[in-house]
Order: structure tokens, then sequence, then C-alpha cells
């Protein structure tokens, strides 16, 4: 188990080195600030957001969640204040998407293709959205007034292009924070090449699928 | 008994050996069908644990599914998400209601309990005390105070927003159900801090104390086999599920089998018995058949015949016992006989002439017991042998056939004779009776080549005079029998006072073997005196036998009983010693006397005997003419063969030879011819009362006359008085010999008599 966890960090360290080294060069090619999450761990946390504040917003594109295999995509959709999403849908059955969020509870009742209008997030908040036929489908839309924001990869890397030079403020979000407002890390230069932001996140993919029902866990720590 | 303890021991026997076998059979079903219940039941109660589990897993699964319905509707999923508590609990009692639950509870997103359908009384909230997974859907949860079967379901709208639990109350209801599906009796007991807080059970018993532990127990008089299976185990709550499984019904299905061997081994065990007792009695009842018939031989009854239609070894054991009583029965008999018969004559024996005395004493009869036998016996046996004196007594035996009265028993006795009794009759006539018989015996018979007669004596007892006792009586008649005597005195009657010199006899009889060891014996000579020259030139050696105790003995007595018992012999040649070393004396001296001695029957019958006379005189020196010697008629006549060769050694030796006691036999003078002797000496009986003109005379004077015809001198004995002596001289009598003359002398005596009488009897003569 020590050489286990021992190789992990060997790996992620690894990684780390790559990363500054990539992003150095990246940093040479455009002009995106690119920065590493990870979770309490160290491990690359991916569909986590970084909002950056204090800077005019860079112009608005067409904010869409697809569903694709059954899932939503992207997983985690950041959307300014009050624009309009759109809720394509990929596959060939039908989607019940509902959202039962107090910044925007509404429900797009059994449709296919591009039949959803699209809906317009009018708050700030987090907007979890479900399907009413597959529940297995979880997504979640980050409405914000923040200016910059970025989701990151699957490597945990989040890239904000265009960022000027300079501390700014800085909070992140995970979906792990369900409806709770993104967090401030203070104002931070996300310039700085190879920077890594831990997060105070247990990845949903290090943690073991709980086996006991929330129930029966505050049974069990009762009993402890 | 001992043959019925037999049989009563082989039945014992085979019966309890059954009983063992039947009982060891009985006991290993009826354990073994225990031990099978028990496994039955265990087999149930281990059956129906997994029944009840999987049962609880399955209504877990089942409400589970009910309360994911509800969980997934949409409607409900809003109403969590928006928290619209009260859609909330309607929606959660309406679907309690629909599926039967008992309690239905709603957690938020935090876990906490926010609605619950049923509550204690002054209480929002049911209290959730513990909760414990059962299994991957169930779980046992103890609110207020109560257990139930609890699932649950988290609400997602989409992420979990809170928490659906239904729970189901585990009480008698459920614990029925269970136990139709399972078969066993079912209790639930949940507990705190070890402290029974409630019960519910199918049976109505079952809230008492059954244990918790597993195993077998009784309850009611029931044995249970249970087990428990613990639902929930959190301090300080427990939740158990205890399963029973009843005996009974396990063994119930056993009793049938149980009774039906119970009545098999009962029929097999009367089976076996009845046959035992049959085996035992064809084995004990030919014992005891045989036991009998050996019984009965034993008491002597020897008819009934002894058979078993057997084959086998008991039938073999009965024709051997069989055998055995026919052969016991032939030898018996022939014992019998034996016993009561002399086997030589066939006739009665001793034995039975003594019972028949008794009995006839007894009875208060009187009669006659004779004692018959023959003279010479012992003689005739030595010289003929016994087969030759069996011969002749079966023949005597056979001429008195049908001679005697009928009422008379005769019998033999070896060594005894003939003994006769006469019932009921006094001594004279018994005294004809046994007269006739005795001439009867002495008639002339053929036995083998030789013609004889044979000559018998008889002795008679009178009782009840002389006796009352058999034994005393046989004594008597053979002392009677002794006494007795050829010729007239042939039979003897005996009389009391003769048994005491019969006595006398015995201890003489006795005595007198010894009687030259202790010099009790003597020799006397009695002179004897030549008529014609008045000279006594010849003397008659006489023996005198003085007892230590009894003093002088007569000749008379001690030489009858030396004859009688066969001393004679040796006093003869004590005799002959003595007279031979008196005459050496004497012819040594110059004294010239013969000396005449008497010699019996039996020396003559010795063929030794002249010789034994010849060594002597050798020896001694002593001319043959010196010697004389005296033979009675009688002696002769016992043997007259060999007595002749003998006198006739003896004369031609040169001693003299004389006829003893002349009248008093029965010899004729055709045999006194043939004897080789010079002097006839005239019996004293004839001559003591010798008288002119009386028969004695008349005889004395006759034979004086024959005996000179014949060439024979005549000596007689017994001149008492000068008469006799002179009646005698008269005669041409040559000798004479008597007391008158001289009584006998002893050696020296004699030689002075000698001296002072020397001419003395032919002055008497003259004078």
């Amino acid at each position: 188990m020590y050489q286990y966890s021992n190789g992990k960090k060997m790996r992620y360290a690894m990684f780390t080195v790559l990363f500054a080294a990539v992003s150095l060069f990246w940093t040479v090619q455009s002009n995106a600030a690119q920065v590493l999450l990870t979770d309490k761990a160290g491990a690359p946390l991916a569909n986590a957001v970084l909002l950056v504040d204090g800077l005019p917003p860079l112009q608005s594109q067409g904010y869409v969640m697809d569903q694709v295999d059954i899932q939503f995509v992207p997983r985690v959709l950041v959307a300014p204040v009050g624009t309009l999403v759109d809720f394509p849908n990929s596959d060939d059955v039908r989607h019940h998407v509902y959202s039962f969020s107090s910044a925007k509870p509404f429900e797009l009742r059994l449709f296919k293709g591009s039949e959803a209008p699209p809906v317009a997030f009018d708050r700030a908040g987090v907007v979890v959205l479900g399907c009413n036929i597959h529940d297995s489908m979880i997504g979640y839309i980050l409405v914000t007034q923040s200016p910059r924001f970025a989701v990151s990869d699957a490597q945990g890397i989040v890239s904000l292009p265009d960022l000027p030079a300079g501390n700014w403020p800085v909070s992140w979000w995970h979906p792990s924070q369900l409806e709770q407002p993104p967090v401030a890390l203070g104002e931070l230069d996300l310039n700085q090449a190879g920077q890594v932001l831990s997060l105070p996140v247990s990845s949903a993919k290090q943690a073991p699928t709980p086996v006991l029902s929330p129930l029966q866990q505050r049974f069990k720590k009762a009993a402890e | 008994m001992r043959i019925r303890y037999l049989r009563t021991r082989l039945i014992v026997t085979s019966v309890c050996l059954l009983s063992l076998v039947l009982g060891a059979v009985f006991f290993a079903v009826y354990t073994s069908t225990d031990f099978s219940a028990e496994r039955q039941a265990q087999r149930q109660l281990e059956v129906g644990s997994n029944v009840f589990r999987n049962l609880l897993e399955a209504r877990a699964r089942e409400l589970t599914n009910a309360t994911q319905i509800l969980v997934a509707d949409f409607g409900f999923r809003q109403a969590v998400a928006t928290g619209d508590l009260a859609t909330i609990r309607s929606a959660l009692l309406n679907q309690a209601s629909r599926i039967g639950a008992d309690q239905a509870l709603f957690f938020d997103a935090q876990g906490d309990l926010r609605i619950s359908s049923a509550t204690m009384p002054g209480s929002d909230t049911a209290q959730v005390e513990s909760l414990q997974a059962f299994s991957e859907q169930a779980l046992i949860a103890m609110i207020d105070h109560r257990p139930y079967l609890l699932v649950e379901a988290v609400v997602h709208a989409p992420v979990p927003v809170g928490q659906v639990a239904m729970a189901f109350s585990l009480d008698a209801a459920l614990a029925r159900e269970m136990q139709k599906l399972t078969g066993l009796e079912i209790r639930f007991v949940s507990s705190r801090d070890k402290e029974v807080m409630s019960t519910f059970s199918t049976t109505p018993y079952a809230q008492q104390d059954m244990s918790l532990q597993q195993g077998t127990q009784r309850l009611e008089r029931e044995g249970y086999l249970t087990t428990a299976i613990t639902l929930l185990d959190q301090a300080p709550y427990s939740v158990v599920a205890q399963m029973a499984s009843p005996l009974s019904d396990a063994l119930a299905s056993f009793d049938d089998l149980k009774r039906e061997l119970l009545i098999i081994t009962l029929i097999a065990l009367l089976a076996s018995s009845f046959l035992a007792v049959r085996l035992s009695g064809g084995l004990a009842r030919p014992v005891t058949l045989l036991a009998e018939a050996a019984k009965r031989i034993g008491r002597g009854d020897y008819t009934h015949k002894v058979t078993l239609a057997r084959n086998d070894e008991l039938g073999l054991l009965a024709e051997s016992i069989d055998a055995m009583r026919i052969g016991i029965a032939e030898r018996e008999s022939l014992i019998a006989h034996n016993a009561l018969h002399d086997p030589l004559t066939g006739l009665a024996n001793v034995g039975v002439m003594r019972e028949r005395l008794n009995s006839s004493i007894v009875s208060g009869q009187s009669g006659v017991l004779a004692q018959c036998n023959l003279v010479t016996a012992e003689l005739m046996v030595k010289a003929r042998g016994q087969s030759f004196m069996d011969t002749l007594v079966r023949q005597s035996v056979a001429c008195l056939e049908g001679q005697l009265p009928a009422d008379s028993l005769l019998a033999w006795q070896p060594g005894v004779g003939f003994l006769l009794l006469l019932e009921r009759r006094d001594l004279d006539e018994a005294v004809v009776v046994i007269d006739a018989m005795l001439a009867q015996l002495g008639e002339k018979m053929q036995v083998e080549d030789i013609k004889l007669r044979s000559q018998w004596m008889a002795g008679v007892v009178e009782w009840p005079l002389q006796g009352r006792d058999a034994g005393e009586l046989l004594r008597q008649v053979s002392i009677a029998l002794g006494d007795a005597a050829p010729g007239p005195e042939r039979i003897a009657v005996y009389q009391a006072q003769r048994d005491q010199a019969y006595q006398r006899r015995i201890r003489l009889a006795r005595d007198l073997r010894y009687a030259p060891e202790y010099k009790e014996l003597a020799v006397v000579f009695q002179p004897k005196l030549d008529l014609a020259s008045g000279e006594v030139r010849q003397v008659e050696a006489l023996m005198r036998w003085t007892h230590s105790e009894l003093g002088p003995i007569t000749p008379d007595e001690f030489i009858v009983l030396a004859e009688q018992t066969g001393s004679i012999g040796m006093l003869t040649q004590w005799m002959m010693a003595a007279v031979a070393s008196q005459l050496r004396n004497w012819i040594d001296r110059g004294i010239h006397l013969q000396v005449a001695m008497n010699i019996s029957a039996r020396d003559l019958d010795d063929p030794q005997f002249p010789q034994r006379i010849e060594h002597l005189l050798r020896a001694q020196q002593i001319s043959p003419e010196y010697l004389s010697m005296e033979v009675t008629e009688s002696a002769v006549m016992i043997n007259p063969e060999r007595s002749l060769n003998s006198l006739r050694v003896l004369r031609d030796l040169g001693i003299a030879l004389a006829v003893d006691d002349y009248g008093t036999g029965y010899s004729s003078l055709a045999t006194l011819k043939s004897l080789p002797v010079q002097d006839l000496k005239i019996d004293k009986s004839f001559v003591l009362q010798l008288a002119e003109g009386s028969d004695d005379a008349v005889i004395v004077k006759s034979t004086i006359e024959l005996a000179h015809n014949m060439g024979l001198k005549v000596i007689a004995e017994g001149i008492e008085n000068i008469d006799s002596l002179n009646w005698l001289k008269e005669r041409h009598c040559d000798v004479a010999q008597g007391y008158f003359i001289s009584r006998p002398l002893a050696a020296a005596a004699l030689e002075q008599w000698l001296e002072n009488t020397r001419g003395t009897f032919g002055e008497v003569e003259s004078a």
C-alpha cells in the first residue's frame, strides 16, 4: 500500500513537472493562463471551476448543455447571468430535463433533438440538472456574475485565455459543493507558469463509493 | 426338582437372550428414530431459518421497490427538492398505507428526521434508537422501543436531497406469516441492556422463559429445538428472532413406526418364548422320563420297558438304560437265588434257614433243628477230592427227594452239612424223621466209579426249649453234632450242660498244640500181665496231659480232641520220641519190656508214618520187637486200603500190631482176618462187668476162642478185680491189663513196681 501511494505521488510529481514545461511552452505560444487543479490528495481535479473577478468579460459565446450517451455534456457548464442555454438532445431517446434548484427551477418535458427551447438563467447560483427518465444523468450549470471562468478538463487543467498579468480575485467551485456558491481563494496571479491549485475537494473518483446510505452513515457515526 | 430346574433354566436362558436381542434392536431403533427426529427437527430449523432470512430479505426487496417507486416519483422529488413538507408527509402516508408499512420516515439531505408517519403521543417525530443493516436492502431498526424491518431509499433531485424509510413492525402478525411459510414457531425478542422490552410470538407460551440459547429445550412438556438469529445488535439494543422446531412433529412421524416395532418385538418375544418352552420341553420331558425310569430301576422295579421314540442321543440313552434294566434284573435274580440257595445242591442255604428259624420263633412256634453231616467228610475230601465229595452230596440230596415231610425245610451249607428244620414237632417225632433220613443217606450208592455206603450223623436241638435265637440254635446244633458218634449214638441231642464241655473242648483243642512245648505232656506205662507166666513183659504207653490251669486232662477227652482237630499226628510224634527215649534207657539198664503205643487213623493214613518209625528205631538202635502198636478197628476202617498198607509195612519191620477196642466197631471178621495183627484187645466195656452168665462174658469167651482159632493172642483190659482176672485166666486169655494189676505208672514208678511185684501174680493165681 505504501509502495502504491508512493508510486502514485511520484506519478503526480512527474505530471506536475511535465505540466510546468508544457505551460511554459504554451505561454510562449498563446496568451492563456493555465492552472493545474488538484484535489486534497493532489490528484488532478476535473470539472472544477475557477472564477476570476475584477476584469472585463470576454465576448460571450453560445452556451449549450448537450445530452450525449445519456449524459449531460459538458458535465459542468458555467454561464454568465442572463444567458440562454440550449439543451439539444443528441441521443435517440427522449429526455426530461429538470431542475429543482432555487436559482432556476425548470422543466423540459420529453423532448428530442433540438425541440427544447433555450432556457434563460437570470440569477446567479448553481442549477443542478437531472433527467426524470434517466436518474444517472446529472449536470451542473453555474450561473455566475464573474467575468472570467473556466472548467478544468479531464487532466485538471484550467485554461483562462487573455488573462491580464497581475493578481486577480479568484474563487472556485466544484459539483461536490452542490448548491453552495463559489469559494473565494483571494487574489492570485494565475499567469505564473506551472501554477498548481489544490482544492479542498475529495475527488469522487478517489473517494470510495459509499456503501451505506446517508441514514446508515448517520447511525454508523452515532454508533462509533 | 433338578429336571424342572434344568428346563426352567433352558427357558429362562433362551427367553433372556431373546429379550436382550430384541430389546437391543428395539432400543437401537428407538434411539435412532429419536436421533433422526431431532436431526429432522434440526434440518427443519436450518431450512426454516434460511427461509426466514430469505423471506425477510424478499420482503425487504419488495418494500424497497415500493419505496423506490415513491422516491422516483417526479412530484415527490419536486416536493422534497422544494422542501414542501406537507406534500412530503401526505405522499409518505399514502405510500405507507399502500404498501402496508407501519412507519414511514423522511430524512432531509442532512439526515435529520423530518417526518414520521406514526409517533408516540406527545412527540412530533418518532425516535429512531438503533439501526443496523440486516442484508443488502433490509435494515433492522429500533424505533420507539419497537423492532422494525426497515427499507430506505434516497431521493435524488437529481442529487440526493433526502431519504425515505419505510418500516415494518416485527410483530406477531409477521411472526405468524413467517410461521406459515417456515413451519417454525417464531418469536421476536427485543431487549435493551439485556432486558426484554417486547416479545412477539406465534405461540402463546413462548413469551415465557424460553432461553435465547440454541439447542433443545422443553416448554410446557413439549420438546423444541431452537435457534436464534440476531437481527440487531447495537448496544444497548438487540433484536433476536428465535425459531423453534417442535420435536413432537418430527417424533410423531416415528410414532407409528415405533408402535409397529413394539408390536413386532412383543410378538417375536412371545413366539420365541413359546418356542423356547416347546424346545426345552422337548429336551426336558424325555430327560424327566429317563430319570423316572432310572429311579424305578433304582427301586428295583424292572418291569417297565424304557423306550423313547427318538433317533437322537436321548433315544440311544433310553436304549442303553433299557439294556441296563434287563441286565440288572437278570443279575439281581441270580444274586437273589444265590443268596438263598446253595449253588451245589440247589437247596436253601444257612441264611434262609436262619430266616425261617427266626420267623418261626417269632411266631411262637416250636420245633426241632437238626444238623447232619458225613462222618468222614474231611477224610473223603482228602482221599477223593472235592468233586467226588460234591457228587456224593448231590446224589445224597437226590435220594432224599420226597422222603422228607412236606412242611420241613432242608438246607445245605458247605462245611456244615444238611440242616433240617422240622416245625411243630416234638423231639421224639423229630428223631424218628431224622433217623429215617440218616438211614436213607446211608444207603449204598454208586458215586463215580465207586460203590459206597456213607455214614451220617446228626445233631439235634429243640426250640424254643434251648434257645430263641437262630444263631444260638445253629451253634447248639453244631455242638450236638460234635457229640454224635457213629453207631447207636449217631443222633445227639443238644443239652445245655454239654455246652460248657464244648467250650472246654475248644480251649483244650487250642492249648493241646502247645502242650509239648510247655512240657505238659508225660508218658505213663500200664503193665500188661502175661496170664500164662504171671510175668509182666509188656507195658502200654499212655499219654498224660496236665494242663497248667485245668489240671490233668483225661486221654478220653484230649485224644478224641486231637483226632478231631488233627493234632493227633503231632501227639504221636511226641509219644514216639518219648517211648523211644524210654526204651533206649531201659535197654541200656537191662530192663526188657515191649512198649505198646496207640496210633490213630491219621497216622495210618500218612504213608510216611512207617518210615518215620523205622528211622526213629534205627536212630535209637532199638530192635523193632520192643515196640508194638495198637490200632482201633474204626481207624482202620476209615481208609482200609491205605491203613492196611501202613500196617503191613510196620509188620514187615517186625513191629507187633494189635487191634484195640475190639467190639466197639462194625468190623467184620473178614476184615479182621485181613489185618496183619497178632493181638486182639477186647474193649474194656466188655471186661468191666464180667460175671458168670452175663452177655459180656459170652462175648468175651467167644471172642477169645475165635481169636485163638485165628491164631491171635487176646488181651483184655479193664480188669478191676481178681474175679475178672481169674475168669480170664481160666478162659485162656493171654494178657490182662487193668487197675487191679496196676494203674498206669511213670517210668521210675513202674520200675519200682516191677521190682516189688516180681512173681506176685503167680501167687495170687495160686492163692
